[in-house]
């Protein structure tokens, strides 16, 4: 019995020596759901004459409410280029109610920029990937969200062909909480509360959210210029442009935009009354290209129209120079492509 | 045989010490629990007041404060001691802190409903630290009264607490 006892005495201060207790987590479960019955039960413990009584419980009960609202996030901005179709702007629609709802959604152009998408329309992404797919993502309204429940929401529109580099197209999705049931916006229950039933307060059943469509487009400038290399008489020294002298011909073709533009190829027909130097350049190459700061790279244009090393660089039967793929791909955005050849003068 | 006439021993000693109320034939004190809701309202002069509407009764959705109050009332001829009331803050609520109200009794809060200590004094431990338990951390509250309950007389403990 006494050893009994001391059990229990031990077991009661290591209670006391705990002193404090593991939180399991202490984020709380938000936005209960509709219809929730919350109960408070309090207890009371009390003595009569020194002598412990009965614990006495009361209990009160109350029944959540549904509430209506909704959260649309956007704000980002999309690169597009001009005559891109179904350009594709993203947000996240959000239901912030307490119940399921559906939820209609309108996309539309705003005022404030510089021009308007056109044939604007929204899609729901079907498959929550994030990403926009045609034959996937159709729907063109929310169906059955769940209270805290996300949708990504895109906007299509198409860019004019006459949007330049630098404009900007805003453009809004509203979305409208729908009551599954009714089919029909959410009706604020303006009754008194009857007890027991749960009733609508619509908070906010509207929200809007705004994304951009910047015009990223390239950009270029092609300039040509020429510099006498050398000439019979002087030879390097102040040459002169003078039959037998040697030309060097360079086309600059500069992106002043904010896109890299894909080049497919570089044509120059070879001036009349020049004869085109092959073996100028490192002493068998016959073109130099220049991207950027970046050394320069040569490739050999063989004559008769045939690129039969693949550099990307031929002369065509017609006498005019070609620089393409491999050579040159692309220019990038802010960068300058130059390509240089050496003629004679006849 | 020897431990099955020991645990007999521990469970009576237990019994002894919880069930002592041999002699109560009725209970001495009742105990009344109400969750009500503010409600603004405006009179004929357009003035405006807050007046306490039952929850039930009320439209009550998630962000709404609740107020729930406890009252004891003693409705025997003796004076009742030791008034102890307990009150686990419900489900799905939280904790408003500083909403707790409780005249002539030491308030104190728990977080497992087991170890209760004063505002400030609860400690908790999280990822192996050990801290002061926040307010809205508090899921009991309780209230001690320091003086004995006399016949026909009613105490009671408030606290808001909101619709997570």
């Amino acid at each position: 019995m006494i050893s009994v006892l001391k059990q229990m005495r031990r077991v009661a201060l290591a209670a006391v020596a705990l002193g404090s207790i593991g939180l399991s987590g202490t984020a709380f479960a938000q936005n209960t759901a509709s219809g929730t019955s919350i109960n408070n039960t309090a207890t009371v413990n009390y003595s009569v004459n020194s002598i412990a009584q009965t614990p006495i419980s009361a209990s009160a009960t109350f029944v959540v409410d549904t509430v209506v609202n909704v959260n649309v996030t956007g704000g980002t901005s999309v690169n597009v280029t001009p005559g891109q179709t179904a350009a594709v702007t993203v947000f996240t629609v959000t239901n912030t109610s307490n119940i399921t709802s559906n939820f209609t959604l309108t996309p539309s152009n705003q005022t404030g920029d510089n021009f308007d998408v056109a044939n604007i329309a929204v899609r729901v992404d079907a498959n929550a990937n994030g990403t926009y797919e045609p034959a996937t993502d159709t729907g063109t309204a929310i169906t059955g969200l769940v209270r805290n429940g996300s949708v990504t929401v895109f906007i299509l529109g198409d860019i004019p062909g006459s949007a330049t580099n630098t404009q900007t197209a805003i453009d809004r999705l509203t979305a409208n909480a729908i009551n599954p049931l009714t089919s029909l916006a959410w009706v604020n229950d303006t009754s008194a509360d009857v007890a027991g039933t749960v009733q609508i307060v619509v908070q906010n059943n509207s929200a809007f959210a705004q994304d951009t469509y910047t015009v990223a487009t390239a950009t270029l400038g092609v300039t040509k210029s020429s510099s006498v290399i050398s000439d019979p008489v002087n030879n390097t020294t102040n040459p002169k442009a003078i039959p037998g002298a040697v030309m060097q011909y360079a086309i600059a073709i500069a992106n002043t935009g904010s896109q890299a533009a894909t080049l497919q190829s570089i044509s120059d027909p070879i001036p009349a009354n020049t004869a085109f130097l092959a073996g100028q350049f490192t002493g068998t190459t016959d073109v130099s290209i220049q991207v950027g700061a970046a050394p320069a790279t040569f490739c050999v244009a063989e004559a008769g129209g045939t690129d039969t090393n693949a550099d990307g660089c031929v002369r065509t039967g017609g006498g005019a120079l070609s620089v393409g793929a491999p050579a040159i791909t692309s220019v990038a955005a802010g960068s300058t492509v130059t390509v240089r050849f050496q003629v004679t003068i006849q | 045989m020897i431990q099955g006439t020991v645990k007999f021993i521990a469970a009576a000693v237990i019994a002894c010490a919880l069930q002592v109320p041999a002699f109560a034939q009725t209970n001495c004190v009742e105990l009344k629990t109400t969750g009500e809701v503010e409600k603004e309202v405006v009179n004929d002069k357009g003035e405006k007041s807050k007046v306490l509407v039952a929850a039930a009764d009320s439209k009550v959705v998630p962000g709404t404060e609740v107020i729930w109050t406890v009252t004891a009332s003693n409705v025997c001829k003796q004076p009742s001691d030791k008034v102890v009331i307990t009150n686990p803050v419900p489900e799905h609520m939280t904790l408003v802190p500083g909403s707790v109200v409780g005249v002539g009794a030491d308030v104190t809060y728990s977080v497992d409903g087991r170890t209760f200590a004063p505002a400030g004094k609860l400690m908790v431990s999280e990822n192996g630290a050990t801290r002061a338990a926040r307010a809205e951390e508090y899921r009991h509250v309780r209230w001690e009264f320091k003086n004995p309950m006399p016949p026909g007389s009613s105490a009671f403990g408030r606290f808001r607490a909101t619709l997570n």
